[in-house]
């Protein structure tokens, strides 16, 4: 699995190398800056997803056996209203920037609700894990 | 719904536990990628009409010459024309058709952050509601084209409020299908069944993981763009005169043309399935097209300032051999298209045929795309309806044919019914007919001096006759259209039933029923390569014969 | 002398039979892979052929590099501005006209026509032009000459222009710039060294401006 972060890696280097024949043609600032930046990133994130796959990998490690039995349940999320609300709250505030403050405070208000909403769906889902796992 | 534990001999257990939910909550925001994908699919066909109406009218007025809507009238025309389809239909739609069938593909029991896809989802609808919102207001839509580009999109040359809408309509769908990107990749990356190694995932979820690299990796430009453009017509002095313009244009151009291949990688991958499945056998060259694809796409973070030849700013032979290099991986790729096809046992579904359209119709557009990068034929070229032509035939007469041959291939997946194929070969016929005689005839005017985004040409050009003809090919296209959604609704309506695996695929998809569970997986087949049906097959047959 | 017209022609004399060559050579492959295969009962397996994709690929980047150097050789001189050219004109373009200044002070200006008035160049010489733009990005672009540039505010833009022949050359602004964006002609009219000088002679009493 940790081969996965290979793919970002060597892509945000390759699109660093790319970059960097620039060089040779007396490039302006910007056009080296952007892809500069998207390569750095990518490489980043590679790094990000090798240290989660390391982590997880670990963690699996004594679950694995466990999991072979048909155990250990996947809990999948079935739906959430709080999500819709969080996104045509943060919508609404957005297009407020253009309409002023009242549309801005309306949406943040709603997005807020939203917020809520995912919080408590969070820890509803793990209470249930708790209990399906320790079944 | 119950938990699933049926465990084939030599295969994969899933387990699943699905949380209940009630019903009004199911159809608005579920969170199951399959759901979320045909919602998005569903929405993004209805901005292709809107689209596709923006288009006729521009047809009209161009083949009347004027007096069909006034120049003001046309820029919104044509601005929302484009916006919509990139923004709304094509990008959309291609990462959701891999919403839908990357989990699948490498046997995951659902996307990496359901929520997450949820909510791009509704980016993506309120977006486009904000952006066609600007419609009604009074200065109209905007008007300064699918870039919006500083100046003329400042407050200055673009006052009134249709601008605004465009901005944050962009934001918003853009932001979703970033999120949208972010999970399928990391499903692919890391939520691969037991066995699906990343040399064993399929063609077309290889194409997503490229795809979806340049959307996390490139679109934020697009963002800060707009967020510099908002900032500059409300506070003025971001994108300061002279390299304010340039600079916008870069970073747009970074998002932009990354975009055109975001518009075209998965429906590469498509082509390569329905090649593969409908030659009977193993898609060629699995390993280099792998690799040609990765190339590609950092190739094409690199080629964006080839939109920027004719400012002399950048340095210009730098994106030339970028440009110019995209004939190696994109050679490749032909090659193995090409090569699946020797040797192999044809069947002629309407599918395959669209893939053929793909194939001899992009490359076109490659072609032409050749020859625009080299920057003496762009410095007579460029804003000319050459251009237009040119991105038509790779993303109308190219991708849009690789999206109905992935239609026509996964329908039955996704629905549990067979669309009617010789609906499918009227539609066909038409599409090809439609795109060619509307878009070949632009090579012609662009080459003689047509300039694009123009609402009017003085008659002493003689070019109303050829516009005459595109607009005709145009209601062709319009007519195809029409087939394939009777298609659609006479399948629906008389299912023919399609059972797990109508055409002999050879992906984790076709493993599963149809339409797949809320779980994807009852159980998985040993994967021990990118074609595991085809590897059970052909044991199979070792056996038998 | 760097003509923008002799490099695109020149250019596109190596592409364009190229891109029909490409064309046709897949279109009949495919077409032959088609016919046999529809006939093909039994597919084949073998799905792999590195070695090959490698030359193949290797004379792909062959290709590529012919391409650029055909390309390049054809840039190099017309992105190049003389360092003495035969004549420095000013061009600003604003929303929607075109204004074309010359060095003794005469002026053509065009606005929103598309029958404009043409200002006059000399041929056979290299024709420097410093291209602005007043408010928003300007396309200037010669069909004939098979060449434009952007005028971006805040830019100066320099090039040259060399015209082979006399004639009437007609330009459109190339770039979307607003409501009257379809009628931004302009047009540019090459005339021999002596005649120009004539036409700058004749314009400069008419329009009250000292030679």
């Amino acid at each position: 699995m940790r081969r996965a972060a290979v793919v970002l890696i060597c892509w945000g280097l390759w699109l660093g190398a790319l970059t960097a024949v620039q060089a040779v043609f007396a490039p302006k600032l910007i056009q080296v800056a952007i892809p500069a930046v998207a390569s750095a990133v990518c490489v980043l994130a590679g790094l990000v997803v090798w240290a989660l796959d390391v982590r997880q990998a670990r963690e699996e490690r004594p679950q694995l056996a466990y999991q072979a039995q048909g155990e250990r349940p996947r809990l999948i999320t079935d739906s959430s209203v709080a999500t819709v609300t969080l996104v045509v709250g943060l919508a609404l505030a957005l297009v407020g920037a253009g309409f002023g403050l009242w549309l801005i405070l309306i949406g943040a208000g709603i997005a807020a609700l939203g917020v809520g909403g995912v919080v408590r769906e969070q820890l509803a889902r793990s209470r249930t894990l708790q209990r399906k796992g320790s079944r | 719904m119950a938990d699933a534990r049926s465990r084939p001999p030599g295969g994969v257990t899933v387990n699943a536990v699905a949380v209940p939910a009630r019903v009004a909550s199911r159809s608005l925001a579920c969170t199951d990628h399959k759901r979320i994908a045909s919602a998005a699919c569903m929405a993004a066909f209805v901005f292709f009409l809107a689209g596709g109406l923006l288009a006729l009218l521009m047809r009209s007025q161009l083949a009347a010459n004027g007096g069909v809507v006034s120049q003001q009238t046309y820029n919104e025309l044509f601005t929302m024309h484009g916006s919509t389809m990139v923004y709304l239909v094509i990008v959309p739609v291609a990462l959701a058709v891999g919403l839908y069938l990357v989990p699948l593909q490498v046997g995951a029991a659902e996307v990496a952050g359901p929520r997450v896809a949820l909510a791009g989802l509704w980016m993506l609808l309120c977006g486009g509601v904000c952006m066609w919102s600007g419609f009604l207001t009074s200065g109209g839509a905007a008007a300064a084209s699918w870039w919006g580009f500083d100046p003329l999109s400042d407050s200055i040359h673009s006052p009134g409020s249709g601008m605004e809408m465009w901005i944050f309509g962009v934001m918003l769908a853009t932001l979703g299908q970033i999120l949208w990107a972010g999970c399928v990749l990391s499903t692919a990356l890391r939520r691969r069944a037991p066995g699906m190694t990343l040399m064993r995932m399929p063609v077309f979820t290889w194409s997503m993981v490229v795809t979806c690299v340049m959307v996390v990796f490139g679109f934020p430009a697009l963002l800060l763009a707009l967020g510099l453009l908002w900032a500059q017509r409300h506070f003025g002095g971001v994108l300061l005169g002279g390299t304010g313009a340039v600079d916008y244009q870069a970073l747009f151009w970074f998002y932009g043309h990354p975009v055109v291949y975001v518009m075209f990688f998965p429906f590469v991958g498509m082509v390569g399935e329905v090649l593969a499945t409908f030659s009977s056998r193993r898609f060629f060259g699995y390993s280099a097209f792998v690799v040609a694809l990765l190339a590609f796409a950092g190739l094409s973070m690199t080629v964006w300032a080839h939109h920027m030849y004719t400012f002399g700013v950048l340095s210009n032979k730098y994106f030339a051999l970028t440009s110019t290099a995209l004939i190696v991986p994109a050679g490749i790729e032909y090659f193995d298209f090409l090569a699946t096809l020797w040797r192999g046992s044809l069947r002629f579904t309407t599918a395959f045929l669209f893939a053929l359209g793909f194939l001899v119709q992009f490359l076109i557009g490659g072609l032409t795309g050749v020859i625009l990068a080299s920057p003496p034929l762009d410095y007579g070229l460029n804003m000319s309806y050459f251009v237009v032509a040119h991105f038509h035939y790779t993303i109308f007469a190219g991708s849009a044919f690789g999206l109905f041959a992935g239609i026509y291939y996964w329908f039955p997946k996704l629905t549990g019914a067979m669309l009617r194929e010789r609906f499918g070969k009227l539609h066909f016929a038409l599409m090809v007919v439609g795109t060619n005689v509307t878009f070949f005839p632009m090579f012609i005017l662009g080459a003689e001096g047509m300039t694009r985004r123009i609402a009017r040409y003085p008659a002493s050009t003689g070019w109303q006759g050829l516009n005459i003809l595109e607009t005709a090919g145009s209601v062709v296209i319009a007519l195809s259209v029409l087939v394939f959604m009777a298609n659609v609704l006479l399948s629906l309506r008389g299912r023919r039933g399609a059972g797990d695996d109508p055409w002999g695929g050879h992906t984790l998809e076709w493993a599963t029923s149809s339409p797949p569970p809320r779980h994807n997986f009852d159980a998985l087949p040993p994967i021990r390569s990118y074609a595991p049906l085809l590897d059970l097959r052909e044991a199979r047959e070792e056996v038998s014969g | 002398m760097a003509s923008t017209a002799h490099a695109y022609q020149h250019v596109q004399g190596i592409y364009l039979p190229i891109a029909v060559g490409v064309f046709v050579t897949v279109v009949i492959t495919l077409l032959v892979l088609l016919i046999r295969g529809a006939r093909r009962r039994t597919p084949g397996r073998h799905s792999q052929a590195l070695v090959l994709e490698a030359v193949y690929a290797a004379a792909l980047a062959l290709v590529v590099a012919f391409l650029l150097w055909v390309t390049f050789t054809a840039e190099t001189p017309i992105d190049r501005t003389a360092a003495r050219p035969g004549y420095r004109i000013r061009v600003i373009a604003g929303q929607w006209s075109w204004r074309f200044v010359y060095p003794n002070g005469v002026s053509v200006a065009d606005v929103s026509t598309w029958h404009p008035a043409p200002a006059y160049v000399p041929m056979g010489t290299e024709v420097e032009f410093v291209g602005s733009s007043e408010d928003v990005i300007h396309g200037f672009w010669v069909p004939d000459l098979h060449y434009q540039r952007q005028l971006v505010p805040g830019y100066t833009t320099r090039f040259d222009l060399f015209f082979p022949t006399p004639g009437y050359y007609g330009g459109v602004c190339s770039v979307l710039c607003g409501e009257d964006h379809s009628e931004m002609h302009f047009a540019l009219r090459a005339v021999s060294h002596q005649g120009f000088q004539e036409w700058l002679t004749r314009e400069a009493a008419r329009q009250g401006v000292s030679p």
